[in-house]
């Protein structure tokens, strides 16, 4: 494990740049609680590789609690690999090695429980990927693995999480039915609702939207708005302008390297790279 | 219409009718013989068929209450222990196996599926039949488990790897363990998945039947040479899957069998 900090890091961000030929010196830290107090998530000098393939090179970020942080970048660039890496999703895929540290509230999460990391910092996928039950029992799924339903009524948890997902009105008549009857759209947030009902304290979205119409899109954006009160939300998108309309921060990467980690506005208005002003206003990617 | 249209159109109509009549010939033959049976044999069924014992050559009346019960037997000793050691078998070549170790099972499975019924029945035989001094619905029913163990495992690792990487991932994600996700997602998914696009890929259906039918049917029917006919596992989706794997590799194509993948 690389145990690494970057001085530059602190929220919030100005903007944080990535410069090979003037790498910011490393300072070492003690132990894993080397977080800033604000940071729920942080990941320092994150490498990764499928095989031989060396996917993502010395990412450092950090994640603040109860923000939206949007991470763009090309297609293949290590977005969402470095997604995958921030619930360990990633060790479902064999022959990937993950070198660096990943701090959840300051402890590393290789030295939590795999399932715990993974009901603390929700997933939800690209495509919806309801299981093949009801909705009511896709919702109380999590719960129920998790041992939460203890003095706590299922129909409850149900209600609660289909509400914060907006999906209860459009549900409630239907809980019994399977979760295939729903629309692309209701499914996602569907799935949305499933990963809130662990109360996770860190959601991650990998392309959310990408297989949806521009009304599904708008719901789950505005769902993403009000959700960050309840956790700290990572999104990866394609989309810029989502990102601009969502996040609070955004994080441009590309081959494999954090560019640029910026608040929203400066990275879309003023962007310290030139990488991310040529993406920015499409001149690649 | 033009020319080149009409001709395009007519040679659609002949292949479509040529079709046609191959497949009414098929199913025609099959109907024939059944219709051949049922007037034949269907004045012999009555109570006695299924609850008399047979009757001496030459003799009238009788009927098969032995074969009946002594085939129920052996299938249920065979489904005890055949089914769930291929069905777990089967996940753990899906889901836990490392590359090479799975690598061996899988052609270990092949083989045993390959080898001739007889050879089997040699086995129970000696293991069996001679220590026990006489036949026995056991030695027959661990025969067939023994059948059952390869098609098992092979039809259950794939019913698994047709279930998509992201019904998995969605439930690790919820913190589930691996164990966990195979019980309550993964299997019930396959299921699912069974009999959501069995209608669209018939293959599937078959295949799910073949893991319990056809050894059963090789020793039912007495037709124990049968297997020698054919390729070992000619019969099975598995081992056509295994080669579309292979062919899917040498054309570039990948050999995860899931939808999405490893992202990068």
């Amino acid at each position: 494990m690389v145990s690494t900090s970057e001085t530059k890091m602190a929220y919030p961000p100005e903007t944080t740049a990535y410069a090979p030929e003037n790498k910011m010196s490393p300072t070492s830290t003690e132990g894993t609680k080397s977080a800033t107090a604000t940071a729920k998530l942080r990941a320092a000098n994150v490498n990764f590789h499928y095989g031989s393939f060396h996917a993502l090179h010395d990412v450092s970020m950090e994640f603040q609690e109860n923000k939206v942080t949007a991470l763009i970048g090309p297609s293949g660039c290590g977005k969402s690999t470095f997604l995958r890496n921030l619930n360990r999703i990633n060790e479902t895929l064999r022959d990937t090695r993950l070198e660096g540290e990943i701090t959840l509230d300051g402890q590393n999460i290789m030295d939590f429980d795999i399932t715990e990391v993974r009901r603390r910092v929700g997933m939800v996928f690209q495509r919806p990927n309801p299981f093949p039950k009801s909705i009511f029992e896709n919702i109380i799924y999590g719960p129920k693995i998790n041992g939460m339903l203890k003095g706590t009524s299922a129909a409850e948890i149900v209600e609660k999480s289909l509400r914060r997902a907006a999906l209860w009105e459009e549900a409630k008549d239907k809980l019994h039915e399977s979760a295939y009857a729903l629309s692309g759209g209701q499914q996602q947030r569907l799935c949305i609702a499933r990963a809130l009902a662990v109360n996770p304290e860190v959601l991650l979205l990998d392309e959310p939207c990408s297989a949806l119409d521009p009304i599904a899109t708008a719901k789950i954006e505005d769902l993403l708005v009000s959700l960050k009160d309840q956790c700290t939300i990572v999104i990866v998108t394609h989309n810029m302008q989502q990102a601009a309309r969502v996040a609070d921060t955004t994080g441009f990467f590309l081959m494999g390297r954090l560019i640029e980690h910026a608040k929203t506005d400066m990275i879309f208005k003023n962007p310290a790279c030139k990488e991310t002003e040529d993406y920015i206003t499409g001149r690649f990617g | 219409m033009t020319g080149r249209n009409k001709y395009r159109n007519a040679v659609n109509n002949v292949m479509l009718t040529l079709s046609g009549i191959c497949a009414a010939v098929t199913v025609s033959m099959l109907f024939v013989i059944l219709a051949y049976l049922v007037y034949n044999g269907f004045s012999s069924l009555n109570l006695d068929f299924f609850t008399q014992l047979p009757k001496p050559t030459g003799q009238v009346g009788g009927g098969m209450a032995n074969a009946i019960l002594g085939s129920a037997q052996v299938v249920l000793i065979a489904s005890c222990f055949g089914l769930p050691i291929g069905f777990f078998a089967g996940i753990y070549l899906a889901e836990f196996g490392g590359k090479k170790f799975c690598m061996l099972v899988r052609y270990m499975a092949d083989l045993l599926n390959g080898v001739p019924s007889i050879v089997i029945g040699i086995f129970a035989w000696t293991v069996l039949v001679v220590p026990m001094h006489h036949f026995s619905a056991l030695a027959g029913g661990m025969a067939l488990s023994l059948m059952l163990i390869p098609i098992t495992a092979r039809s259950t690792e794939q019913f698994l790897l047709e279930v998509p990487r992201s019904m998995r991932e969605g439930a690790l994600a919820l913190g589930a363990t691996k164990w966990k996700t195979i019980a309550t997602v993964i299997v019930p998914a396959a299921r699912h998945h069974d009999r959501h696009d069995s209608g669209r890929r018939p293959h599937l259906r078959r295949d799910g039947a073949a893991a319990v039918y056809r050894p059963q049917q090789r020793i039912l029917e007495h037709r124990i040479f049968l297997a020698d006919r054919n390729a070992a596992g000619d019969d099975f989706h598995s081992r056509r899957c295994s080669l579309r794997r292979l062919a899917q590799a040498g054309l570039g194509g990948g050999t995860c069998p899931a939808d999405d993948g490893a992202r990068r």
